[in-house]
């Protein structure tokens, strides 16, 4: 296993009712590290429980997840809790702000879970993030007195924040309209090129597609491409 | 730290956010620590006043009594009305010996607990008496007024007689009565008095005096004590009227509240009672005379009783006080008795003028109380074995509790004797006397009979009756007993020796340390068990039975309110908090996907909810500060006697403590926290792959 990520023949079946379901079926895909993966398909195919598997909110029925050279199968809700507090970045379809906190308190979040700055360090690293996400200005704004695009660009600050290893976005340019989407997808693009963060993000716009260096095309929970 | 920071960030944040359901919540906090604090200032504050009230007035700080007593000990009344019995205290004097060496014990005052009655002559008895006196006395002017007052009492009698033949068949009896009223209203009446006085002063004692039926009986609660150590330590007890007991002398000292209560005249009696039911001061409902109820009927028996006023007067009297009644009344008829029951039917407008009138005008005429100070009492009470049993003791005084409204009935209204007359009423003997009854047993030849053979030890044994008649001298013998328990009867003094030793009933005892009653009950029950003396000791609430108990009643009342309201209280949290919990839940998906722990998610609802319960219990703590810092200043009153007896006075002045501030804060802490376990549980459960699913 040489990736960032490898999933292995990975399956993961829910349970219906007193049936089970078949999300993915023997999944096996491995990401390298600086790579801009698309995960794409139509809805239902997978993609989301792929991302779940990989952002460590899950764990396969069988097979095994690798997430920086740690298997997550049998790791506790604890362990998988550290695991996505330090080593993964999420950005969600519908941004999940947290209402109560600003934009400046809310890119923090992660940074107060982890307690391991300063108050001085945490403040310069915050700051610097609303710098690169051209939020500089709304640092002191709620969720609901930004626009999309603003809240999306919070969230991307928020992911990367801790200088995760991995970056997951669950299709996030879902909510946005064209050009605020394509210019998300750009900041991430660049955060990518510039400073080699690994993302992984579904989607299933073409546009979104095309800017991806490699795409796993997944359909009826396997990977086809 | 940091985490801390966050999570108090959070909830602050939280809490502002979801302000109506904070607000419904705080309320409902707020209101139960006003509660609480409030409540715990007043059950301390009752608690300490009771304390004073009751511990200064009877009860001590402890009381020790037989622990084989069929009732528990009452002092302030129970359920048994009197007939309460608490067991017997063999010898007094060995237990204060060993009391005295108990360190926590300051003093020890013995007491005896009974109840008497006091039968009062009827107003015929006493102007016969009057008029015996008179003869002795050589007082004719005195006899002829007496003897006129009689001649008035039986006038009025012989209408009564005349109803009552209409309801007996005992006309034999009917038609005697009728023949000896009819005797002393005839005009030749007091010239035939005067050829045999004393004969017909005697007559009249038997044939016309059993014809009024005005006597009355009084019950009272009687305390045996050492009455000069009672009146020391229990400085709450103020002579009203007289003087104390003098030390080591036989004597009864009255309770005010059962002076007015038993002996007072009865019309002053009702004038009072009404009057009562008028105090502006009462909350209850303002009662009137009006046309029909309650004290409209009380006015009408009170109008039937103008006898209570007539027999007491002479004629000179009755010259002096018949014309302001026809003034007063603007009646300008000579017939007393019914300008007596024209001036007795009060109404609402003239029940003020009528009853001062009475104290005024009436009053001195009459006698206003049955026994007076100087005054012998008859006291009668049932001894242990069954035997009604009297004495007449001395009044020496009047006494009454400081602080305590009118009626201090409740407050253990003691008639206060020394301890040999309450011994010699009730029967108790000392160890000298029943060495004396031994003494005369044997004398006598007395033998003690038991089981199956009484009749064989009483008859022989055998078949022939055998009968042994007293000697000459076996009943000589006698004359060698001294009856020295007779003649303590009649003995107005004793030693103080003859008071400690023997029995009472139980032992009040004052500690060193009243605040420390736990140590010292277990200090004097470890010395009376180590002397083998099976007394059993308790602290003055139990003692004070009834009132001490009711304290305890309010304390559970106020605990079962506040539980009830807490329970309403968590249920309520519980549900708004699970509702809050499910509408945040992409929230708190979220933060777990960030990377929150499921621990810190827990400890954010936690630390929500003791937020809003902290500043609620601020919040009421400082409204029931306020309230009780108020009902400090104007006081809480005592509406009722029963209350008068709890709050040791009119009213109760409550102060709050810190610690019933720290009470009120911390239960509603702890019921924010356990109303939020369940749903801080669910938060708990809430998987991070929510966040995925969740809108915004």
């Amino acid at each position: 296993m040489s990736g960032i990520v490898e999933l292995t023949k990975v399956t993961k079946d829910y349970p219906l009712g007193k049936l089970s379901v078949r999300a993915i079926d023997a999944v096996s895909i491995s990401i390298g590290k600086g790579e801009f993966t698309a995960i794409a398909g139509p809805s239902g195919s997978g993609k989301t429980t792929i991302l779940n598997m990989i952002g460590c909110m899950d764990v396969p029925t069988t097979g095994t997840v690798s997430i920086d050279g740690t298997i997550t199968n049998n790791l506790y809700d604890h362990a998988l809790t550290e695991l996505r507090l330090n080593r993964i970045g999420f950005i969600f379809q519908s941004f999940n702000l947290i209402n109560v906190l600003d934009a400046y308190q809310n890119i923090e979040f992660p940074l107060l879970l982890q307690g391991t700055l300063s108050g001085k360090a945490r403040k310069a690293r915050v700051n610097e993030m609303l710098e690169k996400v051209g939020l500089t200005k709304q640092s002191g704004q709620r969720p609901n007195e930004l626009s999309g695009g603003q809240r999306q660009r919070v969230a991307i600050a928020r992911a990367l924040v801790t200088n995760p290893a991995i970056v997951l976005a669950d299709e996030p340019t879902a909510n946005l309209d064209s050009t605020t989407g394509t210019a998300i997808v750009e900041l991430m693009r660049d955060l990518n090129k510039n400073e080699g963060i690994t993302f992984i993000f579904s989607t299933h716009d073409p546009k979104v597609m095309d800017r991806a260096t490699r795409l796993v095309m997944v359909a009826d929970g396997r990977v086809v491409e | 730290m940091s985490a801390l920071i966050l999570m108090v960030r959070l909830a602050v944040r939280n809490v502002r956010a979801h302000l109506i359901k904070n607000l419904v919540i705080g309320v409902i906090l707020v209101f139960g620590t006003f509660v609480v604090v409030t409540g715990a200032a007043m059950i301390d504050s009752l608690d300490v006043v009771m304390r004073r009230s009751i511990t200064t007035s009877v009860t001590a700080d402890v009381q020790v009594y037989d622990a084989n007593a069929r009732d528990p000990l009452a002092l302030l009344g129970d359920m048994n009305f009197g007939g309460s019995d608490n067991g017997e205290v063999a010898d007094y004097r060995t237990v204060r010996d060993v009391l005295a060496a108990v360190p926590e014990v300051r003093t020890t005052l013995p007491m005896g607990l009974g109840n008497a009655t006091v039968f009062g002559a009827n107003e015929l008895d006493r102007t016969l008496d009057s008029l015996r006196e008179a003869e002795e006395a050589g007082d004719p002017a005195k006899v002829a007024m007496l003897v006129d007052r009689i001649r008035r009492i039986a006038g009025d009698l012989r209408p009564e007689l005349e109803r009552v033949d209409n309801i007996t068949n005992d006309t034999e009896r009917v038609a005697e009565s009728r023949a000896a009223l009819d005797r002393v209203i005839a005009e030749t009446f007091p010239a035939e008095y005067a050829l045999s006085p004393v004969p017909t002063i005697d007559w009249m004692d038997n044939a016309v005096a059993p014809l009024a039926t005005d006597g009355r009986l009084a019950y009272f609660r009687l305390l045996g004590t050492d009455l000069p150590a009672f009146q020391e330590n229990f400085p709450r007890m103020q002579i009203t009227r007289g003087t104390g007991v003098p030390a080591n002398e036989r004597g009864i000292i009255l309770n005010e509240s059962m002076v007015e209560q038993w002996l007072k005249h009865p019309i002053a009696r009702e004038f009072d009672a009404i009057e009562k039911l008028y105090d502006p001061e009462d909350d209850g409902p303002q009662e009137v005379i009006g046309e029909s109820g309650t004290i409209y009927d009380r006015v009408q028996r009170t109008s039937r009783q103008y006898r209570r006023i007539l027999y007491q007067l002479d004629t000179e009297e009755i010259a002096v006080l018949e014309p302001k009644l026809r003034a007063l009344l603007a009646d300008q008829s000579t017939d007393m008795p019914g300008l007596l029951k024209a001036y007795l039917a009060v109404s609402d407008e003239n029940f003020a003028t009528r009853k001062a009138f009475f104290y005024t005008e009436i009053a001195p005429l009459v006698r206003l109380y049955d026994i007076n100070v100087g005054d012998t009492l008859p006291l009668r009470a049932f001894t242990k074995s069954g035997y009604l049993k009297s004495l007449n003791v001395k009044v020496y005084g009047v006494y009454s509790y400081t602080g305590v409204a009118k009626d201090d009935s409740a407050a253990g209204a003691y008639c206060l004797v020394d301890m040999l007359t309450f011994r010699d009423l009730y029967g108790k003997m000392t160890d000298a006397q029943r060495a004396e009854l031994h003494d005369i047993k044997a004398a006598v030849g007395a033998v003690e009979l038991s089981g199956g053979t009484i009749e064989d030890q009483l008859f022989g044994g055998g078949s022939a009756l055998e009968a042994e008649v007293a000697t000459t001298s076996t009943l000589a013998a006698l004359d060698d007993v001294s009856f020295g328990r007779a003649d303590a009867r009649v003995q107005q003094t004793f030693t103080q020796d003859q008071m400690e030793s023997g029995v009472v009933t139980n032992i009040a005892i004052f500690l060193k340390d009243p605040d420390a009653s736990e140590a010292g009950i277990a200090a004097i029950l470890a010395a009376t068990d180590a002397a083998g003396l099976t007394l059993t000791a308790v602290g003055w609430k139990t003692a004070s039975g009834f009132i001490g108990q009711a304290a305890m009643m309010i304390q559970l009342v106020l605990f079962v309110a506040v539980l009830v309201l807490f329970l309403v209280a968590i249920v309520i949290i519980n549900i708004a908090l699970v509702l809050a919990t499910l509408e945040r839940t992409a929230e708190i998906g979220t933060m777990r996907a960030l990377g929150a722990q499921a621990r810190f998610v827990t400890l954010l609802l936690v630390v929500e909810s003791q937020l809003v319960g902290l500043v609620s219990a601020v919040f009421g703590g400082g409204l029931a500060i306020g309230f009780v810092n108020w009902l400090n200043d104007f006081g809480v009153p005592a509406d009722n006697d029963f209350l008068s007896i709890l709050f040791g006075g009119k009213a109760m002045y409550p102060e709050w403590r810190p610690e019933n501030v720290a009470l009120g804060v911390g239960l509603v802490l702890a019921v924010s926290f356990v109303a939020t376990i369940y749903p801080a549980i669910l938060a708990a459960r809430v998987p991070p792959v929510v966040a995925l699913q969740g809108k915004e």
